[in-house]
């Protein structure tokens, strides 16, 4: 039987935990760009998977869910476009400790507002053991001001059991039913 | 090199007709990699990668990145090639193209575009345009770069940006206390409407919108309350270091049992998760809807209990700003809004917190201190210092309002009326039970009566009244009539096949790890 491999996407600025939370998460190593990028300039390959954290999850019969990071630290978004082909939901990841995280939620829920709209999202809180505030009730009247719904938790990006959480809340957002 | 052949239009219509050689410098392996990625597939036409800089017509370089501004002005002095520039700043100079971020496909292309029109002269001007590609390029060259005062001062964003302190610390709408306050609670089952109460039923249906406990308390004035002066401030406790000497042994003692209370706190076992979850949502048997009206044992009023006074406590905190002290004697908690923070001296987990929630509190039992400023500050220290005794508020509310449910049915539900969640309870940090992820991604997709959710998942209705208690203690339902309306109708999409294998897979962890 042929399998269509779907992917999720991780965003969010840099030092969010994208890179952290995919590999806490994944069945492999995690794929890290900064290794890829000396290749990437010896062999100028076009059509690789570069330029992006990559990890996997399997679910057995070859079928796999492929976990996406976009990079974080210019926001190239025409990077999105192209990653977010595919894509199941979107897991938005904010750094609690930058200064203005009420911006960094609005650029990329915006960034991504179509994909949002047709598919799911999904919020992760990091850095609350360093900076416990803004609280997550802050974060959902944020999240409400952009007239957006998602489950928003605070996650440690280096605890599966936080990132699986996540995720399973960005499932069950897609599907209430899903494991009825 | 240029290729031979490019013609340069005006940029309303000019068109690049061979990519714009770019030699990527002073750029982060990781960014360095997606531009080549992008110039590798559908930046192709604009732009091809050079292998050093002398092949190149241009620089692309992140002008953020640590000593790239110095670098480039080197290199312009040297060769007088044009740049394009990433930054989050207009380095403001004419030989500069500015691509701003975040960076965008069409961004790039414009800046190529001016810079070919701008930058790039040929000696032999169209023309060359009929060489054959076999012919040694026409000589390029580029105009003599101005001098570049202060560019390098452009600031940088791998700067290590200092660490944030809590707003809490230096708010500057801190309301100023000289004294500390003290409410008193009044508790009476007669006066449960009045004061820190939980929500009401809806009087009609579709019902108006739901206050919740913490909401209503927010909008009402604690007419159950008396707020007055506190005693001599040496009387208010503050901190241990407030203590008088005479109670200091009995104190330390005190303390000692309390540590080791918090400490003694280890991951449940399987059994003990199981008699857990029987504390915190009760263990009635699918109770009938008839049964759940009427049996008055399975009912209860969160004004009458210790959780009342917790979020009495956490609405003054929430408008003071200051520290709020509940004294319950013999133990004292402080409610600190501003930092998102509970300081118990009961582990939430512990059998001694279990009793105080669930048992009733007595008349002038339990009273309420709003904190002075430096009163409030010393909590605060205390609060840092002991992390054994500090919880998230929004955990510790949720297991409150569990605890003094244990699965019964608050006086603010009306089982005939339709709920809709409008937030997710935040799951990795309050105490789960089972169905809850999957009650609150159902209650949030549409409204559900407390019934209804039971049913359509098949689950003992306790699980879904103990999600009601924790939820509406946190306002985490919708309170807009016109939203519930809306959401009335929607059919939620069915995503069976790999979202259900994914979320099996990762609930087969989650059951293993």
């Amino acid at each position: 039987m042929a399998h269509i491999n779907r992917k999720i996407i991780f965003t969010g600025p840099v030092g969010s935990g994208k890179t952290t939370a995919i590999n806490s998460i994944s069945d492999i190593d995690i794929v890290s760009t900064n290794q890829n990028a000396s290749d990437m300039t010896q062999k100028r390959k076009k059509d690789t998977t570069v330029a992006m954290d990559y990890g996997v999850i399997k679910l057995g019969n070859d079928e796999k869910v492929h976990l996406y990071g976009t990079p974080g630290q210019e926001r190239f978004d025409f990077m999105w476009s192209i990653l977010t082909k595919g894509g199941i939901g979107l897991v938005l990841l904010l750094d609690n400790t930058r200064k203005d995280s009420f911006n960094d939620m609005k650029f990329y829920t915006n960034s991504f507002r179509d994909f949002i709209e047709e598919h799911q999202m999904v919020i992760g809180i990091t850095q609350t053991d360093r900076q416990k505030t803004p609280s997550v009730a802050q974060y959902r009247e944020w999240l409400d001001e952009l007239g957006f719904e998602a489950p928003i938790f605070e996650v440690d990006a280096r605890k599966r059991e936080d990132i699986s959480l996540l995720l399973q809340g960005l499932l069950l957002s897609l599907d209430p039913g899903v494991a009825e | 090199m240029l290729t031979p052949g490019r013609t340069l239009k005006n940029m309303g219509t000019f068109e690049l007709q061979h990519p714009l050689k770019v030699y990527l410098s002073d750029i982060s392996p990781h960014n360095q990699a997606i531009l080549e990625f992008f110039i590798g597939s559908t930046g192709g036409k604009t732009f091809s990668l050079a292998a050093t800089a002398a092949e190149a017509d241009v620089y692309i370089t992140d002008f953020d990145y640590p000593g790239s501004i110095a670098h480039w002005e080197t290199e312009h002095a040297r060769s007088a090639k044009p740049c394009i520039a990433l930054s989050i700043k207009d380095p403001d100079n004419p030989e500069i193209e500015w691509v701003p971020k975040p960076i965008t496909a069409q961004a790039l292309t414009i800046a190529a575009k001016k810079i070919a029109q701008q930058h790039i002269t040929h000696d032999q001007g169209d023309s060359a345009s009929s060489t054959p590609a076999t012919a040694i390029p026409p000589r390029k060259t580029f105009k003599r770069p101005p001098s570049l005062p202060g560019l390098s001062g452009t600031p940088s964003p791998f700067i290590k940006r200092p660490r944030i302190t809590t707003p809490a610390a230096h708010s500057p709408g801190l309301k100023q206390h000289a004294n500390p306050v003290i409410i008193e609670v009044h508790h009476d089952n007669t006066h449960h409407n009045a004061g820190v109460a939980i929500a009401e039923k809806p009087a009609t249906r579709p019902q108006k919108p739901e206050q919740t406990l913490h909401e209503q308390t927010d909008n009402k004035k604690l007419t159950g309350a008396k707020i007055k002066p506190a005693p001599a401030t040496g009387e208010h406790p503050k901190s241990n270091e407030r203590e008088d000497d005479q109670d200091n042994s009995q104190n330390k003692e005190k303390q000692q049992e309390q540590q080791k209370e918090h400490t003694d706190h280890q991951p449940l076992t399987g059994e003990q998760k199981q008699q857990r979850w029987k504390m915190l949502c009760g263990q009635h048997e699918n109770t009938s809807h008839s049964k759940l009206q009427q049996d008055e044992s399975l009912h209860y009023n969160g004004e009458n209990h210790f959780l009342g006074t917790l979020i009495a406590g956490l609405r003054l905190a929430k408008q003071t700003k200051q520290v709020i002290q509940i004294k319950y004697e013999p133990h004292q908690f402080y409610v600190c809004y501003d930092e998102y923070l509970v300081f118990s001296p009961l582990h939430p987990q512990s059998d001694a917190f279990a009793t105080l929630c669930f048992n009733k509190v007595k008349p002038g039992q339990i009273n309420l201190h709003i904190l002075s400023t430096p009163e409030s500050a010393d909590i605060r220290k205390r609060i840092h210092t002991d992390a054994n005794f500090t919880y998230d508020l929004e955990s510790f509310i949720w297991t409150s309002c569990l605890l003094t449910s244990q699965g019964r049915v608050p006086s603010s539900l009306d089982c005939e009326a339709p709920y809709l969640l409008k937030h997710w309870p935040n799951f990795t940090r309050i105490e789960n039970f089972p169905f809850a992820m999957k009650i609150a991604a159902r209650w949030q997709k549409k409204p559900y009566k407390v019934s209804d959710i039971s049913r359509e998942m098949n689950i003992p209705i306790r699980y879904v009244i103990a999600f009601y208690n924790g939820a509406a203690g946190l306002s985490l339902f919708e309170t807009d009539p016109a939203q519930i309306e809306q959401k009335s109708n929607v059919e939620p999409r069915k995503n069976k096949g790999l979202i259900a294998r994914l979320f099996g897979r990762l609930t087969k962890n989650e059951a293993t790890d």
